[in-house]
């Protein structure tokens, strides 16, 4: 997909000089230089490959810049629009677009996004046994609901999605996958573009409040899985599931207990014992790395190395 | 006997040039007759069925063959097949084609609003053409093939 979406000479560089397995995010900005997450580390784009001096790097313009979003969207941008005024649209194979740009509003309502200045593209990876540690915690003697914590970018998502397999290998569980920005599972016209296990049913593009209370009339499931729990409404859906029966595992942005505690919501439901463990996770060691693991309250139950 | 027969020959031939050229006459008023139709349906279809451009464009079959073409070209740029839009215009003059290419490379870049009242705008332009290429098939069709069927018959008494 990303052969589609990039301009010529991005890809020209990328093809001839990178492994984009190792490719984590590239970020274009108008008239910028070009900067590339490669294997969790930050470098400028230049002709001649990764660098870390700003006068050699690739620039490109507004019109470059607004050219990948339209061909990341097939040249339908009026049918991403909704996506789009949360600040991002997925495309084929989880790849996620995020947008700059002026924000178009009529009152109160967003409408659009236009003349758009930066581009955020991540890319999704598919990491076997990268949630082997999590899974441990997570499913001791029985399955917790569980937090995996890390900031932006440090493998979250992977091992999401990888513990959802392992889930789904451990005997016939129904998970719900609650995939809010379609970047877990990426389906793609009714089939899952990435490994997600197989009795997995994924409810995509929706809020977690609507997609957990209809989730649960609906499909039943044993356990849902849902990424990046950023409000209090987020968290007081995952109470409700809780309280319900229902084991949620889910994401978070922070880097360490602390800085947990003063996310929106997190508190009460901390006190109130919604979550049984607390993975940590950093880039320390490259995107993925292990931090410590904490019980539901709050005790270190294991020390990363 | 044979020289009637030649001079048939030739007239016959001479239509059938000044057919073909009556033909291209009707291809091209036929191409933005369904140009037209085409957005009329895509207005349509971005308002409520929010589909991308190229899954609407390939559930459509014109008869024009151009049109077709132009709408296969389309989709492969859109979907990344080809890295320019190139766009087959043979039968079209400069501000057609200009505006024809202009069209097609708005196409879904825009949020719904913007997207419906540019359009608007190239439908309006493109009828503009229709219009022209309706009086021109009109006017010259008949004349082309009587010219055809004139001069032929002229080659076969020179010929005779």
């Amino acid at each position: 997909m990303l052969d589609k979406i990039l301009p010529e000479k991005i890809k020209t560089i990328i093809s001839a000089r990178l492994d984009y397995r190792r490719l984590y995010e590239i970020r274009l900005r108008a008239f910028m230089p070009v900067v590339i997450n490669y294997d969790g580390k930050y470098y400028y784009l230049s002709e001649v490959g990764l660098c870390d001096e700003t006068n050699i790097a690739v620039l490109l313009n507004s019109e470059e810049i607004s050219e990948v979003l339209v061909r990341a969207c097939e040249y339908s941008l009026y049918s991403v629009n909704n996506q789009l005024v949360n600040g991002f649209i997925t495309v084929t194979g989880g790849v996620r677009v995020g947008v700059c740009g002026e924000i178009v509003r009529n009152g109160n309502e967003i409408k659009t996004i236009k003349n758009f200045t930066s581009v955020n593209i991540r890319i999704p990876h598919e990491v076997k046994g990268s949630a082997l540690t999590a899974y441990s915690f997570v499913n001791d003697t029985a399955l917790r609901s569980s937090l995996i914590v890390s900031p932006p970018g440090a493998g979250k998502t992977t091992v999401l999605r990888d513990l959802c397999r392992y889930i789904s290998r451990d005997g016939i569980k129904n998970i719900l996958l609650v995939d809010e920005r379609n970047e877990i599972a990426a389906v793609t016209a009714s089939r899952n573009q990435l490994d997600v296990g197989t009795s997995v049913d994924v409810i995509s593009g929706c809020t977690k409040d609507y997609a957990f209370s209809y989730g649960i009339r609906s499909m039943r499931p044993d356990v849902i899985i849902t990424d990046e729990l950023t409000c209090e409404q987020d968290y007081l859906a995952v109470e409700e599931c809780v309280a319900a029966g229902v084991k949620v595992i889910a994401s978070a942005h922070a880097s360490s207990p602390e800085e947990l505690l003063l996310r929106a919501g997190f508190s009460k439901a901390f006190k109130m014992h919604v979550f049984e463990r607390f993975v940590f996770l950093s880039s320390r060691r490259g995107p993925g790395t292990y931090e410590n693991v904490y019980d539901g309250d709050m005790n270190c139950i294991y020390f990363a190395p | 006997m044979l020289a009637l027969l030649l001079m048939f020959a030739f007239s016959f031939l001479g239509y059938l040039i000044g057919n073909r050229l009556a033909l291209r006459l009707s291809d091209k008023r036929r191409y933005f007759e369904e140009l037209i139709s085409l957005i009329e349906r895509l207005n349509g279809d971005f308002r409520f069925r929010q589909s991308s451009v190229c899954e609407l464009i390939n559930k459509q079959k014109f008869k024009s063959e151009l049109l077709n073409r132009n709408l296969s070209e389309f989709c492969a740029f859109a979907q990344g097949e080809t890295a320019t839009l190139n766009l087959c215009s043979s039968n079209l003059n400069e501000s057609e084609r200009k505006c024809v290419f202009e069209m097609f490379s708005a196409l879904g870049r825009y949020d719904l609003d913007t997207q419906l009242i540019i359009l608007q705008d190239f439908k309006d332009k493109i009828e503009g053409f229709y219009q022209k290429a309706v009086v021109q098939e009109n006017k010259m069709s008949g004349a082309y093939r009587k010219i055809g069927a004139l001069c032929g018959l002229m080659i076969g008494i020179l010929t005779v």
